[in-house]
């Protein structure tokens, strides 16, 4: 039985409850990135850092270009001796990416993970940590279910699958078979079999024959096995020696592997294939090329893998509103608000734009819908429109609806929520976990508006210890209703928007403040907080190498936060995260 | 490691399973193909005594199978509509439990009991769905929870039917509360503390493994026997060589990597069971039902949110459990009808007056009685459902007594009131009889339960009550969970 952190946590009232919800709509890094900063967090990911203890030799720095980590000193003084890269738990291919793997290997149109695999809920952080992966029997039957029917596809007589699989005739001999189990191989396993891989499957091809199995018949099985296959299933890294902390480089093919999975969701394509084969993915200067190419691609789904998973945005169009309350709250408000956060994240993602700006644009992307909500004129020209801001209402992600209404509850606005999103999910540093035993909220307390309530709230000391950060930042985004439209009264009373950095929050700096007057004040406040930055960076490591962030990060997230020339832009993050050794790297456990 | 340890406890139940058929040829009189091209012509239930042979149709007689259910229903209940306020044999049925009318008899309504994990925000919708039918408190980040109480008895019985067990859920919305990692929402079965059994949501995949052979991949059409067997050939072909890669490849793994593979390889050996299993007789018919198309809906949020009607999807699902149990396909079921997070209903249109609150919103009564009369119309909804499931087994005549009275089935929730987040007592303004988890037990395992009554305890551990029901089912057990330490008394 584990009960982390107990020790710190003091009694709050009922109004912490939401907070348990916030894990649902916001798991990116509530409740372990507040670790880096104070020690073992609540939930500090897989196997702890080994920091200061790591027996092995410092890793190889990354000299080369683009802000790799240096070995040796810290800033901060956080960490001494040798940098530890850690160590990634194996990932199974989640229910997007075994899709469009089969989609990229096979060319099928077929998905049967998104039709009948269990769903990979945003688990702690994204979707892609191994720590938080299982598999069952029940599982394993659906995965048996979908090889057989690709299997059988990818074979049929005719088809397009076929052509691109079978490009010699199997009935000619071995010779053919071989060189089909090779090529296609290569790229289920996603690297090359091995001479005694390749042998085991010409067998399985003659065990196929003695059961009566036709020449195609006995490939299909191939097919199907390797789809089966826990090499293809997992995304197997190996060490040397598993059990030494000594950090390595990954070998080219996982290289492939880690850029493919991160920018495309999918295995490798040809040129990831091609530079592996020729030795030109070890450098970080390599990875940073290939990356630079991927993000560019159609194929490329970082943007919106990454801000939905981040931002707690798959809760958009599952958000539940009361209907008499908020009749505007349709389904395709709900698409158009997601669709903004979207466009408006991949815009920063390709122009390199810079992470602070996040919070401060005076841009977005509108449609009817939006501009309807937002007290906007409707933009020229169909689906959403990049359009600038013309109300001081509106800057940057804090005021857009998406963000607004996945922080709400089904009838009201919620303070503790929103100001436990800017904590966890802008400054990675969440409120810890509500204590248990937390006594009913008293009857009397559930008149007047938001902030009058919680004052009262935060009048129990227990209570504002964590409540004093939530709710001065919570209070200052009152002016947007549940679904993010603008309001200057509360049940009838005038909003206050008036907030502050203050309690936990300003703990860390010893400086209360800085003092804001509603949301676009606090998104500048917030923008110019270098735990921000930080913050992205964490999140950006934590989805590109599938692991929850450890204390021994903590010099490796400083390099993938610091920008060129004074400026960090969105996608530099993602370059200095592609050529960390935090990335490039891996080392066995003890 | 455990789990290759229970693996090999079925592998052994299932070598004695085959040895007896071998010694037994009776048993193979009817093919499998032989059933279903016999069904054809079968109409409704019951079907099962006249597909008996005569040897186990006795078999039968002397001793009907017992069955386990778990049944999780979300987000604790109101209590002061659940809770009876008279006990004993003559107690009245509570507002919320009104529909169990015509099965009173054979249901034990429990009050005072209380279960340890999960408390508060030791992540009451995270960790309590498994907390139900674990009685352990999950850990996390790293997956541990313990083994549930259906899998005690699964593993006890071993490979005495086609399918071991069923793990059923009417979603497959799954969430991560306080931190806990989101497969614990979905899952109330457990194997062991790193085995969650993940739950079939596709009432279509049910129907096929009931009728059409255990295995997926085999239900594809084979015209003959012939057919069957060469099929059969090449899966195990498939299975013997991915079992052979992650054999290969575990060994080469850190400990971490090698509990993943350790899940891989005992769902792989599960499918090998499953395949062998396929050649054995089945005597699992629809009758008139056919395989079910369930389309997503209804699409309440207006966000096609991943959920079937569940007045339909639980009809259906409780007539696969019912038939599933005639047959004896298998005698342990779990099923969690949704989870307390993102898959919880958004609104009750079907309701009279309509509920247009989502039920974990609702959950957070703060006490007010308004609120809490709409929990209490949504739980009387779901026990309706669940009336209608044991009423379905309560007509299945058996050589001694019905299906139900062979059974015990077991519902609560992962939490007791969803205001308090609490596992045991509750107060409310203005209710003075005991409250606690609220629990039914339905069936007696064979007239050893003394059903049809209001019993009040005084704090035992639902661990106990655990306890108890194993032991009835003929598995001697001692402890259970984090504080499960003797048979609950007071139930013959």
């Amino acid at each position: 039985m584990i009960r982390a952190n107990e020790s710190r946590r003091r009694p709050l009232s009922n109004w912490c409850l939401e907070l348990g919800l916030m894990a649902m709509l916001a798991g990116a890094c509530t409740g372990r990135i507040g670790s880096s900063g104070a020690g073992a967090g609540p939930a500090s990911g897989s196997p702890p850092g080994q920091s200061g203890t790591s027996a092995g030799g410092s890793a190889a720095g990354g000299s080369g270009s683009g802000g790799s980590t240096a070995g040796g000193s810290v800033a901060g003084g956080v960490m001494q001796g040798p940098l530890d890269p850690g160590r990634v738990t194996i990932r199974r291919l989640n229910v997007a990416e075994y899709d469009n793997t089969v989609r990229d290997l096979l060319g099928t149109a077929q998905t049967p993970a998104a039709s009948t695999f269990p769903d990979d809920a945003p688990q702690i952080g994204f979707d892609n940590n191994g720590d938080q992966q299982t598999l069952s029997p029940a599982q394993f039957a659906l995965y048996q279910q979908a090889a057989d029917a690709l299997a059988t596809e990818a074979m049929t007589v005719g088809s397009p699958q076929r052509a691109k699989l079978v490009t010699c005739d199997l009935s000619t001999g071995t010779a053919c078979a071989q060189t089909l189990i090779t090529s296609f191989g290569l790229r289920a396993f996603r690297r090359p079999l091995s001479a005694t891989e390749v042998s085991t499957f010409v067998t399985l091809m003659a065990t196929a024959a003695k059961a009566g199995a036709t020449t195609d018949e006995q490939f299909q099985i191939v097919v199907q096995a390797m789809l089966e296959s826990p090499n293809f299933l997992f995304r197997p890294e190996m060490d040397a020696d598993p059990g030494s902390l000594t950090p390595h480089v990954l070998n080219p093919y996982e290289m492939a592997s880690r850029l493919s999975y991160m920018v495309y969701r999918s295995m490798p394509d040809q040129a990831l294939f091609t530079a592996a084969a020729n030795g030109t993915l070890s450098q970080p200067a390599d990875l940073q090329v290939q990356i630079g190419r991927m993000i560019a691609d159609p194929k490329g789904v970082l943007a919106p893998t990454f801000a939905t998973m981040w931002l707690g945005m798959g809760g958009v169009t599952t958000q539940q509103f009361d209907a008499s309350q908020f009749p505007e709250f349709t389904p395709a408000l709900a698409n158009s608000m997601n669709a903004e956060v979207m466009d408006f994240f991949n815009e920063f993602l390709q122009n390199n734009e810079p992470v602070t700006q996040l919070l401060t644009a005076n841009f977005s992307y509108l449609d009817g819908n939006l501009a309807t909500l937002y007290g906007v004129p409707t933009p020229n020209g169909s689906g959403l429109v990049r359009t600038t801001l013309a109300t001081p209402q509106r800057a940057g992600l804090l005021t857009m609806a998406g963000v607004l209404s996945v922080t709400s509850q089904p009838t009201r606005t919620s303070v503790v929520r929103r100001g436990a999103w800017v904590l966890g999910q802008l400054l990675c540093a969440p409120p810890p976990a509500p204590p248990p035993d937390v006594p009913p909220f008293p009857s009397d307390m559930v008149s007047g508006s938001q902030k009058q309530i919680l004052a009262m709230h935060r009048s129990n000391p227990a209570c504002a210890a964590c409540h004093d950060s939530m709710d001065n930042i919570g209070l200052a985004m009152e002016n947007y209703d549940a679904v993010g439209a603008y309001r200057t009264t509360d049940n009838g009373v005038p909003i206050d928007a008036s907030g502050m950095f203050t309690g936990a929050i300003a703990e860390p700096t010893g400086v209360q403040g800085p003092s804001f007057t509603g949301a676009v004040q606090l998104a500048a406040a917030v923008a110019a907080d270098p735990r921000f930055p930080s913050c992205v960076a964490q999140n950006a490591l934590s989805y590109s190498i599938g692991r929850a962030i450890v204390p021994s990060d903590t010099p490796y997230l400083n390099a993938i936060a610091t920008g060129s020339n004074g400026s960090l832009g969105v996608r530099d993050v993602l370059m200095n995260v592609v050529a960390s050794d935090t990335f490039r790297m891996r080392r066995g456990e003890m | 490691m455990s789990i290759t340890r229970i693996h090999d406890k079925n592998v052994a139940f299932e070598a004695k399973a085959l040895a007896a058929e071998r010694k037994n040829p009776t048993r193979l009189v009817m093919s499998r193909r032989a059933v279903l091209r016999g069904t054809a012509a079968c109409v409704g239930l019951p079907m099962l005594e006249s597909l008996l042979s005569p040897s186990e149709a006795r078999a039968q007689a002397a001793a009907p199978p017992q069955r386990l259910v778990t049944w999780f229903i979300a987000c604790g209940v109101w209590g002061p509509s659940w809770f009876p306020t008279d006990t004993g044999a003559n107690y009245t049925l509570s507002p919320t439990l009104k529909s169990l009318a015509p099965v009173k008899n054979k249901v034990l309504v429990f009050a005072g009991i209380t279960n340890a994990p999960c408390v508060n925000s030791q992540g009451s919708h995270g960790c309590g769905p498994p907390g139900m039918t674990t009685c352990m408190q999950g850990t996390k980040p790293a997956i541990g929870m313990g083994i549930s109480v259906d899998q005690v008895y699964a593993q006890a019985l071993g490979m005495a039917t086609r399918i071991p067990s069923l793990q059923i859920s009417g979603t497959d919305g799954t969430f991560s509360d306080v931190q806990y990692p989101a497969v614990y929402n979905g899952t109330t079965s457990w194997a062991s503390t790193t085995q969650p059994l993940t739950p079939i949501v596709n009432a279509g995949q049910i129907f096929d493994q009931l009728f059409s052979g255990v295995m997926p991949a085999m239900s594809t059409s084979a015209a003959t026997t012939a057919a069957l067997a060469k099929r059969s050939a090449l899966q195990k072909s498939v299975l013997d060589e991915i079992l052979s890669e992650a054999t290969t490849l575990t060994g080469k793994l850190g400990k971490t990597d090698q509990v993943k593979v350790d899940q891989y390889l005992t769902s792989v050996r599960a499918a090998e069971t499953a395949l062998q299993q396929s050649a054995m007789p089945n005597s699992c018919s629809p009758g008139t039902m056919t395989k079910p198309a369930l389309t997503l809906g209804p699409d309440t949020n207006g966000f096609g949110h991943k959920i079937y009607d569940p007045n339909v999807y639980t009809d259906i699902i409780t007539t696969l459990m019912a038939l599933a149990f005639q047959c004896d396909a298998t005698r342990v079921i779990s099923y969690q009808q949704m989870n307390g997070g993102h898959s919880s209903y958004s609104s009750f249109p079907w309701l009279t007056p309509v509920v247009n609150r989502d039920h974990h919103s609702l959950s957070h009564h703060n006490g007010n009685v308004t609120s809490g009369l709409m929990l209490a119309q949504i739980e009387a909804w779901e026990i309706g459902l669940f009336s209608a499931f044991l009423q379905k087994l309560d007509k299945i005549q058996e050589a001694s007594g019905t299906v139900l009275d062979n059974s015990l089935i077991f519902l609560s929730s992962e939490i007791s009131d969803g205001n308090a987040h609490n596992q045991g007592a509750t107060s409310y303004s203005g209710f003075a009889a005991p409250t606690g988890k609220p629990i039914l037990l339905a069936g007696s395992a064979g007239n050893k339960i003394k059903t049809g009554r209001h019993a009040i305890y005084n704090n035992d551990p639902q661990a106990n009550l655990f306890i108890a029901m194993l032991n009835t089912l003929g598995v001697p057990t001692t402890k259970f969970g984090m504080n499960g330490t003797a048979p609950l008394t007071g139930l013959t």
